[in-house]
């Protein structure tokens, strides 16, 4: 059988729950401290402004991008490489300020219209004054409309339903290769479209450099509305969760116990967030939930076995007592974060990068929910028992 | 094996086919988030304060008017603050009699006296919210008309939030790609109004030329326009080619709004160009029909939202029919023909989010997170064979029903399938086993105790319960706040996150056990377990 550990029997509760406790202080000041010092990097979720997501056909030149986007008076911009560097990726983030909100007319559809038409490049430019269409911006009902007074007649008939046809043939084409046709010769391959609609096509359309995969405008009410929203939710299931262990355990330093290990874990995976300067969305905002409801798993599995014991062992001292228990559920406390952690590490890796700062922010929790069931949650109930007796412990 | 156990199995069995019913064909039953999909997803805040105005601002005429009549009118109206109306220089002798005019004529408002000679009506705050709240209601019954009649498949358009953010519109528009369009066709309130134009002493209507400031229009009054006259921008484009906007003197009153409009649709000039034709109401052709007699010659503006779209001269008595000129394409000439059809929205609308994502994001977002998942999902299962043998079996059977069970309540209850949703079912495949090993461990300490395989399993999943039960509840607790205070897309994830842990519990309380039973069943007198 195979099992990670044979009859676990640690001194985890003696004098050795101090130094872990401690680290554990440490790591919250050093969490709380970058997250005050560093702050978040929040998204446009929070802060409010407009994205852009733009795929290039080439390596894209963000120091070129960059000064385009200056000169078009954009204000305050970042450009942030996405994914692998062989996706050609980027997000472009223009804040909300007042003088872009005056310079774009105020809306944000302005904002990102003008982003784009900044990075095209004068080619471009040229071949929309001379009528032809960008294959890589175009939407499939323009290019319908396009194309049905253009099919040649004779072999493609030039029918509204043939050009509808064709236009979807190309727009799928395009959605299946990640929104971009690459090369010229492509369109020949594309299954439906035949050789005469690929001339009419390869002549009178360019294949612009890159294309807008999507654009998030979040105005500035919004974000404030979100800090409220997630503050509540915090609260509301930090307090839940309280009087449920509270309810459970029929004693209110139980509850407290385990709910300081849920703030550490959230606290920390929080500062993880801030430290590695990952965007902050509403996604991490779901993880801290999801790690405030999961990470006391470990927690109660343990404080089930202490009450457990409790009833069997009466006479037994209440650390050692604690500490039996950890030992005894010491394999499944860490095989129940074991594959929960694998779940999130698959998102991490293979997830892409929206999942990418969520998953991460699980990874940490998950970890952490672990180590503070035993160091934190546990610690404290038999530091409590020691320093004041057994009346706050005792079931 | 006893009746008790086979009706469990079969209960089982059932709840698996219902399930496979449910989500059969998936593509139909799964319903995508915008996010996956591609498409538009906007809220707006419809601006309320421009309906109160509107109330106010109606109000004032008709007490100028009831006033008037009996020859009480007061020296000043103006609208104070939002939603009063402040009448000031009134006639002291006969202000008793004033008063009881308001009271019995405007009685949603409140009358107060602040200082002799002024009187001040407050708009009473319960009519001032139903206002309000019409206005919503219908901005979103024209939202709707415009959307259905631009044609969006399965479009998404909800009034949100309470209290004070009750006005705010979802629209979400699955498929849509080029948002500026949609914008403009759902957020202009596409009021149309006919104006005079109103030409300066001593100039011929055939001779006046717009001019490029609105302190131009007012010279050509001396200095400042008459009372009954405002100044109104047009849009065009200069010789070479910019944007600019000229300025015309009209009519403060509009004879002839959108109102009144029966009908409007895409059409053609004489010259071929795109143009708006409309048909009046009888009622409204009359009117019009007088008015282009009595100004035959003259110029008529029309005015959209504020904007004159064109101004031509009245060469023949126009009754019910008649066109909309000005520099449409197709595409413009039918959306405004779409908007005038819908009626006018009562007030202004203001972007608060909007998100577009494109098909190819979504398809891309939606292959990344499958893969995801079924790496999560193979590594545990491979970990549960590996670790329990045979009963890794039990947990993997329990992992499939458990995705099963939460893709068919997803598709029962018509939720949206999201990418954090898809997170959301990553983590449900990790979260799905602990149960399992919560009961297979209390199992193996039974067992290492000297139980029988029937004892140990059965005092198993009865130690392991309470455990199983408040881990559990504790996710909901958390998934609850997520999903009351949660937007958008993480709604999904509270969904999938909540729908999955209950699952899990039927799951791995029940079909576990059963598979547990029925090996007890037929082999009674079993003496290991794999595990």
């Amino acid at each position: 059988m195979l099992q990670v550990f044979h009859n676990a029997n640690f001194d985890l509760m003696g004098r050795v729950k101090w130094p872990f406790l401690i680290v554990s202080v440490v790591v919250m000041v050093l969490a709380v401290g970058t997250m005050l010092t560093r702050g978040f990097n929040y998204g446009i979720d929070f802060a409010g402004g407009t994205a852009v997501r733009v795929k290039f056909r080439e390596r894209p030149r963000v120091e070129e991008m960059r000064a385009a986007l200056e000169r078009s008076g954009l204000g305050d911009i970042s450009i942030q490489n996405l994914g692998d560097p062989q996706d050609h990726e980027v997000l472009i983030r223009v804040e909300l300020t007042q003088s872009v909100a005056a310079a774009a007319g105020s809306e944000g559809g302005e904002i990102s219209r003008k982003v784009v038409e900044s990075l095209q490049s004068p080619e471009w430019h040229q071949a929309q004054k001379a009528g032809k269409i960008d294959l890589n911006m175009i939407t499939e009902n323009d290019l319908k409309e396009w194309l049905s007074g253009r099919l040649p007649a004779g072999a493609d008939a030039a029918s509204a339903a043939d050009a509808g046809a064709i236009a979807a043939a190309v727009v799928r084409y395009r959605t299946e290769h990640a929104g971009l046709i690459r090369a010229a010769s492509e369109i020949n391959s594309i299954p439906g479209v035949k050789p005469e609609s690929a001339r009419v096509l390869e002549e009178q359309s360019i294949l612009g450099p890159f294309t807008v995969r999507s654009v998030d405008f979040i105005g500035p009410t919004a974000g404030k509305e979100l800090l409220r929203n997630t503050l509540f939710a915090v609260f509301g299931s930090v307090g839940g969760i309280l009087i449920y262990v509270w309810w459970r355990f029929k004693r209110w330093m139980w509850g407290l116990t385990a709910v300081v290990a849920l703030v550490h874990d959230v606290v920390i995976a929080a500062g993880a967030i801030a430290l590695t300067r990952k965007e902050f969305s509403v996604d991490i905002v779901a993880a801290l939930l999801t790690i405030l409801g999961y990470s006391i798993n470990d927690t109660i599995v343990v404080f089930d076995r202490i009450r457990e014991n409790l009833r069997i062992y009466r006479d037994v001292e209440f650390p050692t007592l604690v500490n039996a228990s950890i030992n005894q559920t010491l394999s499944r406390t860490i095989l129940t974060s074991f594959t929960v952690f694998i779940a999130v590490t698959a998102l991490f890796l293979y997830g892409g990068d929206k999942l990418n700062p969520m998953s991460f922010c699980l990874m940490v929790g998950v970890v952490f929910g672990t180590y503070s069931s035993v160091f934190v949650a546990a610690a404290l109930l038999v530091i409590v028992y020691q320093r004041f007796g057994s009346k706050y412990v005792k079931i | 094996m006893n009746l008790e156990l086979r009706w469990r199995i079969l209960m089982i069995l059932g709840s698996t086919a219902l399930c496979v019913w449910a989500i059969y064909p998936p593509a139909e039953k799964i319903h995508l988030g915008l996010d996956l999909k591609g498409g538009i997803h906007m809220v707006m805040r419809v601006k309320t304060d421009d309906a109160v105005k509107a109330e106010v601002d109606l109000t004032q005429e008709r007490i100028r008017s009831a006033l008037g009549e009996k020859g009480l009118a007061p020296a000043k109206i103006a609208a104070e603050g939002l939603d009063a109306i402040a009448l000031e220089g009134l006639d002291t002798a006969r202000i008793g009699e004033i008063r009881d005019l308001l009271t019995q004529q405007f009685g949603h408002y409140v009358l107060s006296s602040p200082a002799s000679g002024r009187l001040l009506l407050q708009l009473r705050p319960n009519e001032e919210s139903s206002i309000r709240d019409a206005a919503v209601r219908q901005a979103l019954e024209t939202i709707r008309t415009r959307v259905d009649k631009f044609g969006v498949a399965e479009p998404t358009i909800q009034r949100q939030g309470s209290g004070a953010a009750a006005d705010r519109v979802l629209i979400q528009l699955p498929g849509v790609e080029n948002p500026e369009r949609v914008k403009d066709l759902i957020g202009s309130p596409a009021f149309l109004e006919w104006k005079l134009v109103k030409v300066p002493p001593g100039v011929l209507a055939d001779q006046f030329r717009p001019m490029a400031s609105p302190e131009a229009v007012a010279q050509m009054f001396g200095g400042k326009a008459p009372d009954d006259v405002e100044i109104l921008p047009q849009d065009i484009s200069s010789a070479d080619g910019r944007q600019v906007q000229a300025f015309w003197p009209v009519t403060k009153s509009s004879p002839i709004t959108g109102n009144d409009l029966k009908n409007s649709r895409r059409s053609q000039n004489r010259f071929g160009e795109a143009a708006v034709e409309f048909t009046l109401s009888a009622d409204a052709g009359r009117r019009f029909q007088e008015l282009t007699r009595k100004y035959q010659g003259q110029l008529l503006a029309i005015v959209l939202d504020r904007k004159i779209i064109s101004a031509p001269r009245i060469n023949a008595v126009i009754a019910e029919q008649g066109i909309i000129e000005g520099s449409f394409s197709l595409e413009s000439a039918e959306d405004l023909s779409l908007k005038l059809r819908s009626g006018a929205l009562p007030a202004g609308m203001e972007i608060l989010e909007e998100r577009t994502v494109g098909p190819s994001l979504g398809a891309d977002s939606v292959r990344q997170g499958v893969v995801a998942s079924l790496v999560g999902s193979i590594i545990i299962v491979l970990f549960m064979l590996v670790y329990y043998h045979g009963s890794g079996v039990n947990a993997t059977v329990a992992l499939v029903l458990n995705l099963l069970i939460l893709l068919a309540a997803m598709a029962y209850f018509h939720s949206t399938l999201t990418l954090p949703g898809i997170a959301g079912f990553a983590l449900t495949v990790g979260m799905a086993v602990d149960a399992n090993v919560l009961v297979f461990e209390r199992i193996r300490e039974e067992l290492r105790h000297g139980r029988t395989v029937r004892a140990a399993i059965h005092a198993g999943f009865d130690r392991a319960f309470p455990t199983i039960i408040d881990s559990h509840f504790t996710v909901i607790i958390a998934g609850f706040f997520l999903y009351a205070y949660g937007t958008g897309a993480v709604k999904g994830f509270a969904v999938t996150l909540n729908v999955g842990i209950v699952a899990n519990l039927f799951t791995a309380l029940v079909v576990s056990r059963a598979i547990f039973d029925s090996e007890l069943a037929l082999n009674p007198k079993k003496e290991t377990l794999s595990i």
